[in-house]
């Protein structure tokens, strides 16, 4: 727990909700200006985790810090340098999204206005509208903006993009998360939970795959890329039926062979190589696909 | 069909428990004013116990619906594919069901302890929302047991039909309940003055008070049904305060310029901070209205009809008694329990402000709330009143007896318990009930502790009331001593409940394991204040003597 870099730092974190333990023993480190995914199923404690974060909820075990804090006693302290958008996005129905801007706007010392006034036209909002009116993706539009316009050290998402309709996803996740980090390189840290991992592809630097509330994998987009791969072989004829060491998933249709290598890639291929195929392929996994091989 | 009776049934459970507990004191608390001499204080825990009893029934009658609005289920049940006509009745059934087995119980438990049939137990009942004993003007011997039990079905019928139609427009069931309330009395107060300026006999009255009563429900059962049956999901708000969150009418009381200077600003974090607790309280601000307009309507009535000052007294009495407990209630719970309804509780507690902070104006909001409304208006009221009748918190203020400190100090109990309540439970009923079974168990409780001090110590604290003494301490003398120890309790209490609101209010949710932890620590305060203020007293009473 000594990387002055970190910007968050769980170890060994433990919360039961009565007796359903929800998460345990998790450990998770997210450094400076990186974009985390944290990746689970529904039920996997990643909503858990980030409300032991805010101090919504006491670890029963276990370290949480976050900025180098204690989220319990620097409460103010550590809200003060974050935004969370959570996965159920509820506002007070008698303000309007102009007033509900306000008000948040008030809990701030910095609210770049230019931004707001850019989101707002981008996602379509009438600010004069009542909260009330709005619909469930327009809330998590209007939640979003004021959890950028504040422009925090740290932004945490909780399932951010649940809600929104196709064109307005690709917007937020490349323009605005994009445009967010961007805009002080290396200083602006994203935690993303989410189930929806293809739509955070090419934003994620590292990411922690969470499974009933316990850690299956942490790793680094790009190591994951290169530690999972998936090789198709095509034989002349019916495809054999030989055991691989290391290979996570094996699929037999036919002629053709297909396998996941979970970091023995070299020598799957060079054991398929022996055997004569007709033709022989790799690629690298989406995380997506990590993201379900790992689960699986 | 079973299931989905359970499923009606469920959230209904509480305050069925609340109303058969109720019934039980009513009857109970007669028993013992027959056999005792003394029948005054005894009489007030009949009102008392019976004004819960009601307001329960009238709880029960909103809550059917008011419960799909509060959990936003509302969707979800009418989407079933059950037609409307089957839901709407499966919630009437289960209504009456409820208040008919409330009603049995009541008349078991009367049968039981061998109580004089009829008329007191009624009269009891009825007097404190229908004050039918106060319309026939004294004549309550002409009435016999049967004529009693009609008016009191009357009101629950009338009760039963229209809570459902109420709670459709109000959108919750506080409003429902309110509403029902004041149309029922409203109707019932121009009704009687016109009949009385029409020379009606008392008798006359009473019969076409009963056919008015079968007529309203009749109607406001049939709109009750065409509203349910026509009912669109429009925008979606819930919680005690989407009647005022839904309309931008004109026409609407809170609209307007002073709902605009509610509007929060880009600036200035604890303004805001009042802004919206002072939002969130306007189901309170509704009642007051409602309240305001009712007085004002019965004092109109009392300058057009001074030979009737009797009847409009104990309505004014009624309002105020009412009243003033309820909005210390509702003012201590409405905005956290709204909050709930809203689920916005865990946003809002991401926000960069201090919790203790946050507690601090929402505490200071309530209270300023409570006081505001809870007794400067009454009382201003009693006062514009003052020139015809001497009533209400005025009347208490000439009261010899400390009337009116007697009420604050109850009302700020109240007040208390409730804003303690609702860092507990998830919702703005489920507070208002908790805070009622609370208040009757810790007096319980210290009542206890006062006893077991008596047979445990025995006076311990003689070495430290003489040592008081000696050094010429004021206020020591055995009188003061039942306030001292009074005050001292009441301050103990509000202080514990007041901590524990604070701890449990940085929590989004509370669990079963810590309601149950909360309710047993304050019952240990409750015990150990009750164990030396016991003792205080008991040693009191061998240093004077």
């Amino acid at each position: 727990m000594n990387d002055a870099s970190a910007i968050i730092e769980i170890k060994g974190l433990t919360y039961a909700y009565s007796r359903a333990e929800a998460v345990h023993d998790f450990s998770l480190t997210v450094r400076q200006g990186r974009c985390y995914g944290l990746f689970g199923r529904n039920g996997a404690g990643k909503t858990t985790t980030i409300k032991c974060l805010l101090n919504l909820l006491r670890p029963r075990e276990g370290q949480v810090r976050v900025f180098g804090l204690d989220p319990s006693r620097h409460e103010v302290e550590v809200k003060r340098r974050l935004a969370y958008v959570p996965d159920h996005v509820a506002f007070y129905p008698w303000m309007s999204v102009r007033e509900t801007l306000n008000y948040l706007a008030s809990f701030r010392s910095h609210w770049n206005l230019d931004v707001e006034r850019d989101l707002l036209n981008r996602f379509r909002l009438d600010a004069g509208q009542p909260t009330a009116a709005l619909s469930k993706g327009q809330r998590t539009q209007v939640a979003l903006i004021a959890a950028i316009c504040p422009e925090p050290e740290l932004l945490l998402l909780d399932e951010p993009t649940s809600g929104l309709d196709p064109i307005v996803r690709r917007e937020f996740i490349e323009t605005v998360i994009g445009a967010y980090q961007e805009g002080d390189p290396g200083n602006r840290t994203i935690l993303v939970s989410t189930h929806l991992i293809t739509e955070f592809e090419g934003l994620i630097d590292e990411f922690t795959i969470m499974d009933r509330g316990r850690e299956v994998m942490s790793l680094g987009a790009d190591q994951a890329r290169e530690r999972y791969q998936k090789i198709r072989a095509r034989f002349i004829g019916e495809a054999p039926a030989v055991e691989f060491k290391g290979a996570l998933q094996m699929s037999r249709k036919g002629r053709e062979l297909e396998l996941i290598a979970n970091g023995e890639g070299p020598q799957i291929l060079e054991q398929l190589r022996r055997l004569a195929p007709e033709s022989l392929t790799t690629e690298a996994l989406t995380l997506e696909e990590v993201f379900v091989a790992a689960l699986k | 069909m079973k299931r989905r009776i359970i499923k009606e049934f469920r959230p209904l459970v509480l305050p069925f428990c609340f109303a058969l507990a109720a019934a039980s004191c009513v009857a109970f608390f007669k028993h013992v004013e027959r056999i005792l001499v003394s029948e005054e204080s005894v009489g007030f825990f009949v009102g008392l116990s019976s004004f819960a009893l009601l307001a329960t029934v009238i709880l029960m009658a909103a809550l059917s619906f008011g419960v799909e609005y509060h959990q936003r289920t509302l969707g979800l049940l009418l989407s079933q594919p059950v037609a409307r006509f089957r839901l709407w009745k499966e919630k009437i059934l289960v209504e009456v069901g409820a208040i008919a087995a409330v009603a049995v119980f009541l008349l078991l438990v009367h049968e039981g302890l061998k109580l004089p049939a009829g008329r007191g137990l009624i009269v009891a009942i009825s007097s404190n929302l229908w004050p039918s004993h106060e319309i026939i003007r004294g004549s309550h011997s002409e009435l016999d047991n049967f004529g009693y039990w009609i008016l009191a079905g009357t009101f629950v019928l009338a009760t039963l039909c229209s809570a459902g139609f109420w709670t459709l427009i109000a959108r919750s069931t506080i409003g429902g309940a309110v509403f029902t309330v004041a149309s029922e009395s409203f109707l019932l107060l121009l009704m009687t003055a016109a009949l009385e300026k029409l020379g009606v006999s008392d008798s006359g009255q009473i019969i076409a008070i009963e056919i008015a009563a079968i007529c309203y429900s009749g109607i406001f059962f049939w709109l009750g049904w065409r509203k349910f049956a026509t009912l669109q999901l429009q925008h979606f708000s819930s919680g005690e305060g989407a009647l005022s969150s839904q309309a931008r009418s004109p026409a609407f009381w809170f609209a307007g310029s002073f709902s605009n200077r509610l509007r929060c600003q880009p600036k200035g974090v604890s303004l805001n901070l009042i802004r919206k607790e002072l939002r969130l309280q306007k189901p309170v601000c509704m009642i007051a209205a409602v309240m305001t307009v009712g007085w004002l309507m019965t004092l109109v009535l009392l300058w057009l009809q001074p030979g009737r000052k009797e009847f409009y007294d104990a309505i004014l009495a009624v309002l105020t008694a009412f009243y003033v407990p309820l909005v210390a209630l509702l003012a201590a719970c409405v905005p956290l329990g709204e909050e709930r309804a809203l689920s916005v509780v865990p946003w809002q507690l991401t926000l960069p402000v201090s919790i203790r902070h946050h507690w601090l104006i929402r505490l200071g909001t309530a209270l300023s709330v409570w006081i505001g409304l809870g007794f400067l208006l009454p009382f201003m009221l009693a006062w514009i009143a003052s020139t015809k009748t001497s009533v209400g918190l005025f009347y208490l203020l000439q009261d010899t007896d400390n009337g009116l400190a007697m009420l604050f100090i109850a009302a700020g109990f109240l007040f208390v318990f409730s804003f303690w309540a609702i860092t507990l439970v998830s919702n703005t009923i489920r507070a208002v009930l908790t805070a009622l079974v609370m208040l009757p168990l810790l007096a319980l409780i210290v009542a206890l502790g006062f006893w077991f001090s008596a047979w445990m110590f025995n006076g311990a604290e003689t070495d430290l009331l003489a040592a008081l003494s000696s050094r010429g301490f004021p206020f020591l003398s055995q009188e003061v001593m039942w306030e001292f120890t009074l005050l001292f309790t009441l301050s103990v209490l509000a202080l514990a409940a007041l901590t524990q609101s604070l701890v449990l209010f940085r929590r989004p949710e509370t669990s079963r394991n810590s309601i149950l932890r909360s309710i047993a620590g304050l019952a240990a305060v409750a015990l150990i204040v009750g164990l030396w203020c016991g003792d205080l007293v008991t040693s009191a009473s061998h240093f004077f003597e």
